[in-house]
């Protein structure tokens, strides 16, 4: 079979590009590749990502032959390269001329029967009703047809929403701009690219993004599918990888919200397991499949137990959702580093910052996990004075870990 | 729920409706035309496929150049996409853009993909601008204005030393930082690059399409690179934590021996982010290049153990 750039199943895809081509390395087991090296099955997903996002397709050559890997500088103004694989949809001869004719017709009448749409499409393309039937039911659930019955006769229309009213009402620039904007800074922004791909002669974008994350694209659809079980507050049955574990299982999870990092793009869905009774963090990007479950009674008891909790994580770990621990660090500055102090203040996610004196000043803090602040007061290494996690054996870690810092430099 | 992989999206069918418009708006199409729109709105082998189905008939669109299709191809927005546009107002920034509620009122019944209670970016500073303001709105806009028009402006702001000043700038784009919840403007003045925080900004006069700032060129950037190294056995799977926290930067991994050499390149006046955001790693991460990135590593953790009470 020859080679083709479009494909049926984007699940083929997802992991082949985040493993491969976001983090440049795949790691299978304690056998760590980096991108490309991969076997002779893998050669046609490779040329499928080098034609979607040929030009941030890049190789090194060594001993063991190419390597390729994606490099993609996120502040260069462009709209993120990796909307396109969503964009390779694969589809038959029939679909994209019946798709055509279909709109033409319908956008040159009010209504029109069954009947007579079937009329009209066989002098264009030969196909029997059935299919026809089957393609206008798929348009209706998509919103891009209208189906009224009158009697026993269906009617057909164009969908509500013509994208030039939308336009009109709002302002062409100014929609183009909330779409340059926000394809990239919303969840599943490719929605956004998707629009802004029906309106020609868009180019140029008139924003740029620094500390901009877009790894979390080819996770879309999971994360559509976990927002439509929180509209409907219902449970997810989820398929995961489990990195502590290496496998995968499956399980039921109530989501409530989204939590992000700014810092690492990193997403994840805060649900209740109500097996384990536990608020637990489920990483976007390990979602193997997701399909919303059943109804949940106690949806707002459980949001509300994530609202009384949310000040006590600092980022997105419980603990034993019982007990926090207290974690207070100083640093010192001197008179023209007054700019640490503002620091600490906009960088803090919760606890509190008290000035000592001049040159000194106090974070405190009350945690769940108090691990998760290790980076965070790491940034502040030259200048932490004194510092306690709320446990002997967490500040002996992170005080162990400067030293082997120091060593490592020596 | 609507399918986001559709062929509705597909780069395919935004090629085809290019070409379509084009033989619509014009008359015909020509081979070359075929070609070009294709290459333009799909991707690199798919010159292979298109101008062949609508040349031979496969995809019986087109007849000698012209369109058999009765109008310019338009599709409505799916339900998918006004549920999203509907999402999307719920951000406080989207007032930025709007003066108005005619785009509210349009979708007043449309039911979100989610709700603004239903994210939380953890992580994000304390200080970000404060976009109910309306001299900030103003001035954002004249940006934005400046940037569609490509207009020069006369942009007066607060310095970092507290002082006023005012400069003639050729906006480029707007940089917004989701971690620090700021917009920046980027553009060129008659000395070169400049960036500034748009809350810092007292005031924007656009200027005439006429004024020209002499020698301004285009925003270039000055990069740098940081080479380091992560252990490939490492339990705590920092070189995949690096790999994410550095996403976002141009980087390139080669594996040599036992570890992992990451390059990663920069906007030299980032190296400060860049050199905490190692750090913040511990000891997991090692600064191998280039020497005075090294040296002040050295610096930084020297000057840790100097100061702490918890080193006996």
């Amino acid at each position: 079979m020859p080679f083709r750039e479009v494909i049926k199943n984007f699940e083929l895809v997802r992991s082949r590009i985040r493993d491969f081509y976001i983090y440049g390395f795949k790691r299978d087991g304690s056998d760590v590749r980096i991108a490309g090296k991969s076997k002779r099955s893998d050669s046609d997903e490779r040329y499928r990502i080098e034609s979607w996002l040929g030009d941030y397709l890049k190789y090194h050559v060594d001993d063991s032959g190419k390597s390729y890997f994606l490099s993609i500088d996120s502040r260069n103004g462009e709209h993120n390269p990796l909307f396109r694989v969503w964009k390779t949809s694969s589809f038959t001869d029939g679909d994209i001329v019946m798709h055509f004719f279909l709109m033409d017709i319908l956008l040159g009448c009010e209504e029109i029967s069954f009947r007579d749409l079937v009329d009209e499409l066989s002098d264009y393309l030969d196909c029997d009703e059935s299919t026809i039937r089957k393609k206008l039911k798929e348009y209706e659930q998509e919103g891009i047809v209208n189906k009224t019955l009158k009697g026993k006769t269906a009617y057909y229309s164009r969908g509500f929403w013509e994208l030039d009213r939308v336009q009109e009402v709002t302002g062409s620039e100014k929609f183009e701009d909330i779409l340059d904007y926000y394809s990239e800074v919303a969840p599943v922004g490719v929605i956004g690219s998707f629009i802004m791909d029906k309106i020609p002669e868009k180019d140029e974008s008139n924003f740029s993004f620094k500390h901009h994350f877009i790894n979390q694209t080819v996770d879309s659809d999971v994360l559509l599918t976990l927002f439509d079980c929180i509209n409907n507050k219902k449970a997810a049955v989820v398929k995961r990888y489990r990195h502590k574990f290496g496998d995968t299982n499956e399980l039921e999870l109530i989501p409530l919200r989204l939590y992000c990092s700014s810092s690492t793009g990193r997403q994840y869905m805060m649900c209740m397991n109500t097996g384990s009774r536990k608020i637990e963090p489920l990483r976007i990007d390990y979602v193997l499949s997701v399909k919303p479950g059943d109804i949940c009674d106690r949806y707002d008891e459980y949001k509300e137990t994530l609202n009384r909790i949310q000040n006590s994580i600092w980022g997105i770990s419980v603990g034993n959702m019982k007990e926090t621990r207290h974690v207070t660090f100083t640093v010192e500055y001197s008179d023209k580093e007054t700019y640490i102090l503002q620091r600490l203040s906009r960088e803090k996610r919760s606890g509190t910052v008290t000035v000592i004196d001049d040159n000194h000043a106090r974070f405190d803090a009350d945690v769940y996990d108090p691990v998760e602040l290790f980076p965070w007061i790491r940034t502040f290494i030259c200048r932490i004075t004194s510092v306690d996690f709320g446990d002997d054996n967490i500040t002996k870690r992170f005080v162990d870990d400067i030293r082997a810092m120091e060593a490592m430099y020596e | 729920m609507s399918n986001l992989f559709s062929e509705l999206y597909s780069s395919y069918y935004n090629a085809v409706a290019a070409i379509l418009r084009q033989a619509s708006t014009k008359g015909s199409v020509s081979a070359k035309e075929i070609n070009d729109l294709t290459m333009k709105y799909a991707f690199r082998e798919s010159i292979m496929e298109i101008p062949a189905a609508l040349s031979d008939g496969t995809w019986n669109l087109l007849e000698d150049g012209e369109s058999k299709l009765m109008h310019a191809p338009t599709m409505p927005l799916t339900t998918l996409q006004v549920r999203w546009l509907k999402s999307i107002l719920s951000d406080p920034r989207i007032d930025l853009f709007l003066e108005d509620d005619n785009l509210k009122d349009l979708l007043g019944d449309v039911e979100p993909l989610w709700k603004r209670e239903d994210i939380r970016v953890y992580d994000c500073f304390a200080n970000g601008d404060y976009y109910e303001d309306a001299n900030y709105r103003s001035n954002w806009r004249s940006i934005l204005r400046a940037i569609n028009e490509k207009r020069a402006v006369n942009v007066y702001f607060i310095s970092n030393k507290n002082k006023e000043h005012h400069m003639y700038v050729m906006p480029e784009r707007l940089e917004y930082s989701e971690k620090n919840d700021k917009f920046r403007l980027l553009g060129v003045t008659s000395r070169g690059n400049v960036i500034i925080n748009v809350s810092n900004i007292v005031r924007v006069e656009l200027l005439p399409e006429e004024f020209v700032i002499t020698g301004a060129d285009t925003f270039v950037r000055r990069m740098r690179e940081v080479v380091v190294s992560i252990p490939l056995d490492d339990v705590s799977n920092t070189l995949e934590r690096i790999m994410l926290n550095f996403a976002h930067y141009e980087k390139e991994a080669v594996v040599e021996g036992d570890k992992c050499l990451l390059t990663i390149r920069y906007d030299l006046p980032d190296e400060t982010e860049v050199l905490i955001g190692i750090l913040s790693f511990g000891s997991r991460v090692k600064v191998e290049a280039p020497v005075d990135f090294v040296k002040l590593v050295k610096e930084r953790i020297s000057r840790q153990i100097e100061v702490a009470d918890f080193f006996p």
